[in-house]
């Protein structure tokens, strides 16, 4: 009797248990369905703007915001003023759409929508000016008149509704993304410049336009294959990255002459994505992929041109990393 | 009468006693290793019972060869120390009525010991049909006889020989990707495309969507993870790009899986998924041997193709089609330094065909 008592404890309930937990692998349920903030890390004079199903989050060192808005696609948020202004992603097509601090739909400045799929527009990137005058976005609204299909930067005056072609990519060689303004200087603009090389593999690098002499400065190299930069809120410093290779990126950090950059070197080296400055400069905020299934923002500082101290502000179910943040001052 | 603090007695009663009590101690673990290995064990079945499901389903697909083999091929089945096999990405909607698609990708795993190579084939390559006689891009000697004349194809032109092959269609990407949790995936260059087929999940085979992948680093379902590899429109690279981007995907799902074992627990799973959506004559014990070298080889694969401007050029073909024509003595040496003395032998005469190609078949832009 204490045999097969033994021989149903030892063996046999082991055995099924090990099956049926195997079984359970594929059959996980999602704990979790919300995204914790921790904002005690976020620094008394940031506010970040982030956005994530459709709902427009605002985290300050004294907790989070949310503003729930009836777009569900809607990505890549920045605060304007009391309002915001967002991606509206479709299929098919995006809209720049402006949004009350309740989050309702007030206007759409740009419609990518023209009712005909052959016709339709994309516009990202949204990116305001220190003096809220001016947004410079990407799109490729342009190509009826240029056949050129690739997305190029353009600056529209809020006041005026003007819009203005700043730069545009080679034919087909990919586009622009993420235009950033310098804090310091209202008329330089930065943005990334996709290519290819002669022997036809991809780089990036970032460049700087100038709009009272319109020159094009490159601050990169084509080796640091750079993308998505930040300036400090003193515009003296910027913080970028690059890759390597095509899997890991790098983050830069270097100071900001009227020639370029200078003292580039590297910070740290992980699967990041959107680097800001806080307010203070000596932080900054990142995304970093986790395991495999998404982003979580963080913090850290600066110290010996390293980054150290980094701690989790997103906990949780992990944030999408093509949305980005902002900060701000709060 | 004896004392309580009998000494010899009590040592004689404590020794009993201790070696009573490290007996049930070793009782007790033997039991705890026990039901660990029956555990690991139950496990195990599970794991074994996935795969005989998924082996007998899918793999073994032995593929007659229906043309007529050239001299190109050599006579050994089965190398030694060398294989090739014959990776194949492919549409599989209701355009082709046949049930025998385009073949997309193609990619040419070559495996010599340790070394592993990847050669990625342009699927606009104008190449001598399996049939000897006509022309044809790359791509569609699959849509002809299915995958035996996409492997003979592959074999006439390069002069090498293909030990097994792979193949998995849209849905088995899709589902492999979303089985595993998606990949974050570091997009090197943005994708625009204004005419991506609708063709997963749609009544209409011939419908098409825009699509913007923006650069940097990105988390994507099966499908997201399909379109940045399958994408090829408004790129000036068109499928070299897009070969680019297939061959990042693989060596990101290696560092994925790498990185986060927890991913493994997920392959009876993928076993599921991928039911019905591989074809391959691949054999158990070659696959688990595949996979553990994939896996261990801390070297990634070298990675080559018939590039532009070195290997290849944009032409057109007499009837118009955009086509990838190779440099016949550049390829050559390529093909030769990939595999080897497989190939030396046979590379003349294999890459006559696209010699051919360019001076008689085809014409520059």
């Amino acid at each position: 009797m204490r045999k097969i008592r033994a021989f149903i404890i030892f063996i046999l309930i082991p055995l099924i248990t090990g099956y049926l937990v195997a079984s359970a692998q594929g059959h996980k349920v999602k704990l979790s369905s919300n995204i914790n903030f921790d904002t005690n890390i976020v620094l008394q004079t940031d506010n970040i703007s982030l956005t994530e199903k459709g709902t427009i989050i605002s985290l300050t060192h004294t907790g989070t915001t949310s503003i729930p808005t009836n777009h569900s696609a809607l990505t890549e948020t920045i605060p304007v003023g009391n309002n915001f202004i967002g991606v509206d992603k479709q299929t098919n097509y995006t809209s720049l759409d402006e949004f009350s601090t309740t989050g309702k739909l007030i206007k759409t400045l740009q419609d990518g929508n023209t009712g005909n799929i052959d016709t339709m527009n994309w516009f990202t990137d949204p990116s305001i000016d220190a003096t809220q005058q001016k947004i410079a976005f990407v799109s490729d609204k342009d190509k009826e008149n240029t056949y050129v299909l690739d997305n190029a930067l353009f600056i529209e005056n809020l006041a005026t509704s003007s819009i203005q072609k700043i730069a545009a990519p080679d034919p087909h060689s990919g586009g622009i993304t993420h235009p950033i303004w310098d804090p310091a200087n209202p008329d330089i603009i930065t943005y990334d410049y996709y290519q290819y090389d002669k022997n036809y593999s991809p780089y990036s690098i970032i460049e700087k336009y100038n709009m009272q002499s319109q020159t094009t400065t490159p601050l990169t190299t084509q080796a640091q294959n750079a993308y998505q930069g930040a300036f400090s809120p003193d515009g003296k410093q910027f913080i970028f990255l690059g890759r390597n290779n095509d899997i890991t990126p790098v983050m830069y950090i270097a100071n900001v002459t009227t020639e370029g950059l200078s003292n580039i070197h590297i910070l740290a080296t992980g699967n990041f994505a959107y680097p800001e400055f806080s307010n203070t400069a000596s932080h900054i905020y990142y995304l970093q992929a986790q395991g495999n299934s998404g982003y979580d923002l963080y913090a850290a500082t600066i110290t010996n041109d390293k980054i150290s101290g980094s701690s989790p502000i997103s906990t949780g179910e992990q944030l999408e990393a093509t949305s980005g943040f902002i900060v701000s001052k709060k | 009468m004896k004392k309580i603090y009998d000494i010899p007695h009590f040592e004689k009663h404590s020794n009993q006693q201790k070696k009573k009590e490290k007996s049930l101690l070793i009782r007790f673990i033997l039991c705890i290793v026990c039901a660990t290995i029956f555990f690991i064990f139950g496990y195990g079945i599970f794991f074994l019972q996935k795969l005989q499901m998924f082996i007998s389903t899918n793999t073994g697909q032995k593929v007659t060869l229906t043309h007529k083999q050239t001299t190109l091929l050599p006579s050994t089945a089965e190398p030694t120390n060398q294989s090739n096999i014959l990776l194949l990405g492919s549409d599989n909607d209701q355009k082709f009525s046949g049930g025998n698609p385009l073949t997309q990708t193609m990619m040419v795993v070559h495996i010599e010991g340790t070394k592993v190579d990847m050669f990625s084939i342009p699927r606009d390559l104008w190449v001598k049909m399996p049939d000897g006689t006509s022309y044809g891009k790359i791509d569609q000697a699959a849509e002809k006889d299915g995958i035996p004349s996409a492997i003979t194809v592959v074999e006439q032109t390069f002069g090498i020989h293909i030990d097994h092959y792979a193949w998995v269609g849209l849905y088995g990407f899709i589902k492999s990707i979303d089985t595993v949790g998606g990949i974050n995936l570091q997009v090197v260059h943005p994708v625009l495309d204004y005419s991506y087929p609708t063709d997963i999940n749609s009544s209409n085979p011939y419908g098409y969507q825009r699509l913007d992948i923006q650069p940097g680093m990105q988390h994507m379902n099966g499908e997201q993870a399909l379109q940045y590899v399958r994408s090829r429109h408004e790129d000036v690279v068109g499928d070299f790009g897009r070969t680019q981007r297939q061959r990042q995907l693989l060596l990101t799902l290696k560092e994925t899986i790498l990185g986060y074992p927890t991913a493994l627990s997920q392959i009876p799973q993928l076993f599921d998924a991928l039911n019905g959506q591989i074809k391959t004559d691949i054999t158990p014990i070659i696959a688990l041997q595949l996979g553990a070298l994939f896996l261990t080889n801390k070297t990634n694969p070298q990675q080559y193709t018939l590039s532009i401007p070195n290997y290849s050029r944009i032409g057109w073909s007499t009837d118009k089609q955009s086509i990838v024509i190779g440099n016949a003595t550049a390829s050559a040496q390529l093909i030769s330094n990939i595999f080897g003395e497989q190939a030396s032998n046979t590379t003349y005469n294999s890459l006559v065909s696209v010699q051919d190609i360019a001076s008689q078949s085809a014409q520059t832009p």
